[in-house]
């Protein structure tokens, strides 16, 4: 996965035009982990849900 | 090149989830991709704080392709995530941007740009969304709904990217699917009854009919509820796109360098996969917004609350939603029809040209990689003449029938719509694709190496 050849031999072209995108390649942004992505998201729903609850 | 090396150091401060350093086993992918549907499901469900009672949704037609739910914290969708996608995809493939994609730094610059634009719209999309609401909040109020709209869909685009690098296929198909799929399932079971006192589930509905004795309509019933025979019509689409999405053309092959490696190229017959499906409802849907704000009465008319379409050329761009409306307006089926096919067509060509996917550029790509035709010299024109016997006929018909099979689901009143349908199985296809190889490899880790590693 991380392995990337910059010559393209012996790699065949996509099969079809969908929508492609890349993601194995590591870009030079912040790194955050899976964890903290899942709690943010529930700690983002729950601020609203009190929220709603308040009002 | 210039440009994208000039928001390079910009690509730096982006936050990125942090790609797995080992294999993942399948039960860990199962585990994350799980967890993100729950939490996007959670999303999905709490309503914008502040909204003012009644609005429109401008994007009702498009909403089963932003997998996003209206007046909710997901408002946005995934809208923002697949418009960056697809407008760098055609900068790069058209060449506007001198990206080599073949290349590590490439790859990389691109896939940076894109994230960047993806956030640059979310914030863009949700000031837009607002704007429309002016009136009936106050300014401050306004803010806050961008910033929640904003924040949603920024959350989303990290959700996704952990459900690519850690879970199974990609963020944006699994949302699509299982928002499609959770409409299906609920169009189908649901128990509940609305005021009228009408089962909202088809197989509630028809069990309660026969429990009560009637013979007569069964299987029908009017417009807006989903019955049996929508139901059935879903299943026969179902496969009938699961048998399209197999089709392929091989073409044999054999590797220049070592004689005797021979293998096939398949070319797809849903060549331009569905995304020109997906074009086609957004240009309807930026149609709707047109007529929403410049209250043109002939592009398009709207009931009194603003969400049902009643006349003006948008009222020929939605399609009857059941056999019974088509019956009794055929000339409205029809135009639809027609309008849809011949967009599809088009923009299936347009795609083929603009991501370079045509048969000189999949030639050249070919050559590069060392491979030729067994039998023929190795020359990059009859490559090229082998493939322009299918390739353009391919796109034509798979773009004709990508459109075709949307509009039947649609007339037939399939659940999900036609082209919720039409994504969530190509979907799902993908997904098991990858889900055997997966199991595959795990079973037989020696396997790993000649599958590549995922």
């Amino acid at each position: 996965m991380t392995k990337s050849k910059d010559n393209a031999a012996g790699v065949l072209p996509p099969t079809g035009a969908g929508l492609i995108r890349y993601f194995d390649e590591d870009t030079e942004g912040i790194k955050i982990s899976p964890r903290t992505v899942v709690i943010s998201i529930v700690a983002f729903g729950i601020i609203f849900i009190a929220l709603h609850i308040v009002k | 090149m210039s440009l994208l090396e000039a928001i390079s150091p910009v690509l730096r401060i982006l936050p990125e989830v942090t790609s797995p350093k080992r294999h993942i086993s399948f039960k860990e992918r199962i585990t994350w991709s799980g967890l993100i549907l729950i939490v996007y499901f959670m999303l999905s469900e709490i309503p914008l704080y502040g909204l003012p009672a009644t609005i429109q949704d401008m994007f009702a037609g498009f909403r089963i392709v932003l997998a996003g739910n209206s007046g909710t914290l997901l408002h946005l969708g995934i809208g923002p995530i697949v418009t960056a996608g697809i407008i760098m995809q055609l900068l790069a493939g058209s060449d506007i941007i001198g990206l080599d994609l073949s290349t590590h730094k490439g790859k990389a610059l691109f896939q940076g740009s894109q994230k960047l634009l993806a956030i640059f719209l979310c914030i863009f999309e949700a000031f837009l969304f607002a704007f429309a609401w002016r009136y009936q909040v106050s300014s401050g109020m306004l803010f806050f709904l961008v910033a929640q709209m904003a924040i949603g869909a920024l959350l989303l685009l990290m959700a996704d990217e952990v459900v690519t690098k850690w879970g199974f296929g990609s963020g944006i198909s699994l949302f699509i699917a299982a928002r499609v799929s959770a409409q299906v399932f609920w169009q189908a079971f649901s128990p509940l009854r609305d005021e009228s006192g009408q089962f909202l589930g088809a197989i509630p509905d028809f069990i309660s009919k026969v429990i009560g004795g009637e013979t007569a309509g069964i299987f029908t019933r009017p417009a807006p509820y989903p019955d049996l025979t929508a139901l059935m019509f879903t299943i026969i689409v179902f496969f009938v796109v699961v048998y399209f999405e197999a089709m392929r053309i091989e073409i044999p092959i054999a590797y220049g360098k070592y004689k005797g490696i021979r293998g096939r190229y398949p070319i797809k017959f849903i060549y331009a996969s569905n995304i020109p499906m997906i074009l086609t409802i957004a240009l309807f849907a930026n149609v709707r917004v047109i007529a929403q704000l410049t209250h043109w009465n002939i592009i398009g008319t709207f009931s009194q609350d603003g969400n049902v379409i009643t006349g003006g050329l948008l009222y020929y761009l939605t399609p009857p939603r059941s056999l019974s409306v088509l019956y009794s307006e055929p000339v409205r089926g029809l135009v639809y029809l027609v309008v849809v096919v011949v967009f599809c067509v088009l923009f299936a060509k347009l795609w083929i040209e603009l991501t370079n996917m045509g048969p000189k550029a999949i030639a050249k790509r070919l050559q590069g990689s060392g491979m030729q035709i067994p039998g023929f010299r190795k020359d990059i024109r009859i490559l090229e003449k082998l493939l322009s016997r299918y390739i353009p006929q391919v796109t034509v018909m798979g773009g004709a029938f990508v459109g075709l099979i949307a509009v039947f689901a649609d007339f037939t009143g399939a659940l999900g719509t036609g082209t919720g349908i039409l994504l969530t199985v190509g979907i799902i296809y993908r997904m098991y694709e990858q889900l055997a190889k997966e199991q595959a490899s795990e079973m037989f880790p020696a396997l790993r190496q000649f599958l590549g590693k995922e």
